[in-house]
């Protein structure tokens, strides 16, 4: 079946489940990734505890640089779509040439920040020298080498827009295993390899992103044949600059939200070591979860926006319907797993001293993934139909407006003594049925002006 | 080069479509303006409604007009697809006969032919505000907006999908004020330059 008759005729329920399938494979890898190189961290014999501490604090800067790549190539990649739409091949090696100089760029400014900015910056979540030293070396290697993951986001774009999403795929499967393989035996130290500790897990992390990008900048070079390469299409053109950031940076600062939210958390609990720590590693469990509905959330995305363009009322709603049902169902899965095994989890990243909050933590956050899972899904929804304000003011109260208040009111009651840390953990729930609340009145009222004057 | 192509972009409220379909009558050429929807509807499996409400149209105003459109994981979104079956469309038309071109960005995709006369016919806030309150039967200031709403986001789409500026000189051959010249002399202008 051709593309667009797939769009147009194949139920929605089977579509959709073969859209999303690649794709939330895709996410859940990234998020395995992240939860691989904790537990090796949390199994150290010395400082394990200092260390999945540091871990936590870096992460909203590892994401950062993640959000700055893949909104970067997002603008890439639908300049690049449209481009080839037009058969503009000269404009399309310019644009990919342009989105590599950005690339360039954004490494620069990752470079300077590892070398001049680390240490205020782990220093303003802790006062702990032993963390400090070790969120300081381990953030530096990771953005001093911090090529790797920012050339691979644009890569991997790159390689989408050409429809070859599939050697993408591989580029990142074959770093992660890099990383898994080279995980114990920097940490550790085995054979001829000294053990390194934290910075062990740095470098394995650096060099999988790296031997990622590196196989991706083959499949590009040797497959994207649709357009030329060369360094001279890298020459930096304002007009197609502005045209990247018109569709990425917006991408950018939906995805920056997370970072500054998870900062701010930081902050919020910087009383309680140990509940950052129980924190940082429930957000790696939690991304996980949510991740499996953001990789469901593209597929809804196109298969509704192109069912608005045909104007089919039924398969508007039938996206809607599996959209939600699909999403819940992968949620209840998530739900069920982090409420039955939070233990397990607690050993698999041998949390120590934050074991219990991390417990509690599970037991509570996770109520939320039905309504944040749903979240997602609305977002989806509203994009498809022209409802892009409404999807960033629900990213906004998820991640800004609601959660960060009420978090730093809650830990007002905790410091005081009257109330233990699980109160702060409340607000995760609270602020994610708030927002669910939300986008159930922006769905109905986007129904009812674009779906339902619908013929 | 005889021009056997006309393309008319122009402003709400302007005359340009009036004036394109009458030089088509004089001229004894195909005209094509909303007829060319229902094509595009079938090259790309869409409605003609939503093609109708936004091929030529952006969805928001300003510079992130198309920041938050849904697209597939190739980057495409759905006013991509429709951009690319309007291209086609007209590319074919131009290949088939001689005709006359309303709007669509005709000008941009038809750029590398040699025989298109391409005409942007603007006008005078006060006369198109007239000739929309009398077309639409609306209120002075609804047609103060409705050409501001409109030009606006045929402007962004025009320079979202093509790499000029929509109504800048350089891109047409002939650039008409219809309040000044009147419709007549704005006719008899263009098909005095299809005659080169």
């Amino acid at each position: 079946m051709a593309e667009s008759n797939k769009m147009k005729e194949m139920p929605v329920n089977k579509l959709m489940v073969q859209m999303g399938i690649p794709m939330i494979l895709s996410m859940a890898l990234q998020a395995v990734y992240n939860i691989v190189d904790s537990a090796f961290v949390g199994n150290m014999k010395v400082g394990s505890e200092a260390a999945l501490n540091a871990l936590t604090l870096v992460f909203p800067v590892q994401m950062l640089m993640v959000a700055v790549g893949i909104g970067t190539g997002v603008g890439t990649n639908a300049l690049l779509a449209r481009t080839l739409g037009q058969g503009n091949t000269k404009k399309a090696a310019k644009v990919a040439g342009n989105s590599l100089f950005l690339g360039v760029i954004i490494y620069a400014v990752c470079l300077l920040f590892g070398i001049f900015g680390v240490k205020a910056y782990i220093s303003s979540q802790t006062v702990d020298s032993e963390v400090i030293s070790m969120g300081t070396s381990y953030l530096r290697i990771c953005c001093v080498i911090s090529f790797g993951i920012i050339f691979f986001s644009l890569f991997e774009k790159l390689l989408q827009a050409t429809g070859r999403s599939l050697y993408s795929t591989i580029g990142q499967v074959v770093g992660a295993v890099v990383n898994i393989i080279l995980d114990p035996i920097m940490i550790y130290g085995i054979g001829p390899v000294p053990e390194m500790g934290v910075e062990g897990a740095a470098y394995a992390t650096v060099i999988g992103q790296v031997v990622s990008a590196v196989l991706l900048f083959v499949f590009h070079v040797k497959l994207n044949k649709e357009f030329e390469h060369g360094v001279k299409y890298m020459k930096p053109d304002a007009g197609i600059i502005k045209e990247i950031y018109a569709i990425g940076l917006p991408a950018i600062i939906a995805q920056a939200l997370m970072s500054i939210m998870v900062y701010v958390m930081n902050l919020i609990l910087k009383f309680s070591p140990s509940a950052q720590t129980a924190y940082g590693l429930f957000y790696k469990v939690q991304q996980f979860v949510l991740f499996l509905a953001f990789g469901l959330r593209d597929a809804i995305t196109p298969i509704i926006a192109f069912a608005y363009g045909m104007g089919s009322k039924k398969r508007i709603k039938d996206g809607i319907k599996y959209g939600l049902i699909y999403t819940i169902v992968l949620m209840i899965i998530g739900v069920a797993i982090t409420e039955s095994f939070p233990g397990a989890f607690a050993t698999l990243f041998n949390a120590g001293q934050s074991r219990e909050y991390f417990i509690s933590a599970m037991r509570i956050i996770s109520i939320s993934f039905i309504f944040a899972g749903i979240n997602v899904a609305y977002q989806g929804i509203y994009q498809a139909l022209n409802g892009g304000i409404e999807s960033l003011v629900i990213s906004l109260l998820r991640q800004l407006v609601i959660i960060l208040p009420l978090a730093g009111i809650f830990s007002i009651f905790v410091k005081n003594g009257q109330m233990g840390v699980s109160l702060i953990w409340w607000a995760f729930p609270i602020t994610e049925l708030v927002a669910c609340l939300v986008g159930y009145a922006f769905l109905k009222r986007i129904k009812k002006n674009k779906v339902d004057s619908l013929g | 080069m005889s021009k056997r192509i006309i393309t008319i972009s122009r402003e709400f409220g302007s005359g340009g479509r009036f004036i394109g379909e009458e030089v088509a009558k004089k001229l004894g050429i195909a005209y094509y303006d909303k007829d060319i929807i229902g094509q595009i509807a079938e090259k790309s499996g869409l409605s003609p409604e939503y093609i109708q409400a936004n091929a030529e149209l952006s969805p928001k105003k300003g510079l992130f007009a198309y920041a938050f459109s849904g697209r597939d994981i190739t980057g495409k979104s759905v006013e991509d697809m429709v951009y690319e079956a309007q291209r086609k469309v007209i590319l074919e038309i131009a290949e088939k006969e001689d005709c006359v071109i309303i709007g669509r960005n005709a000008d941009f995709i038809l750029k590398d032919r040699g025989d298109v006369l391409n005409v942007f016919i603007h006008g005078d806030m006060t006369q198109k505000m007239q000739r929309i309150c009398k077309l639409y039967n609306v209120t002075e200031a609804d047609a103060v907006k409705m050409i501001n709403d409109t030009d606006k986001r045929r402007r962004t789409n025009y320079n979202f999908y093509t790499e000029q500026k929509w109504g800048m000189a350089t891109n047409y051959t002939l650039s008409l004020n219809s309040s000044v010249l009147g419709y007549d002399m704005c006719q008899q202008i263009i098909i005095d330059c299809t005659k080169l």
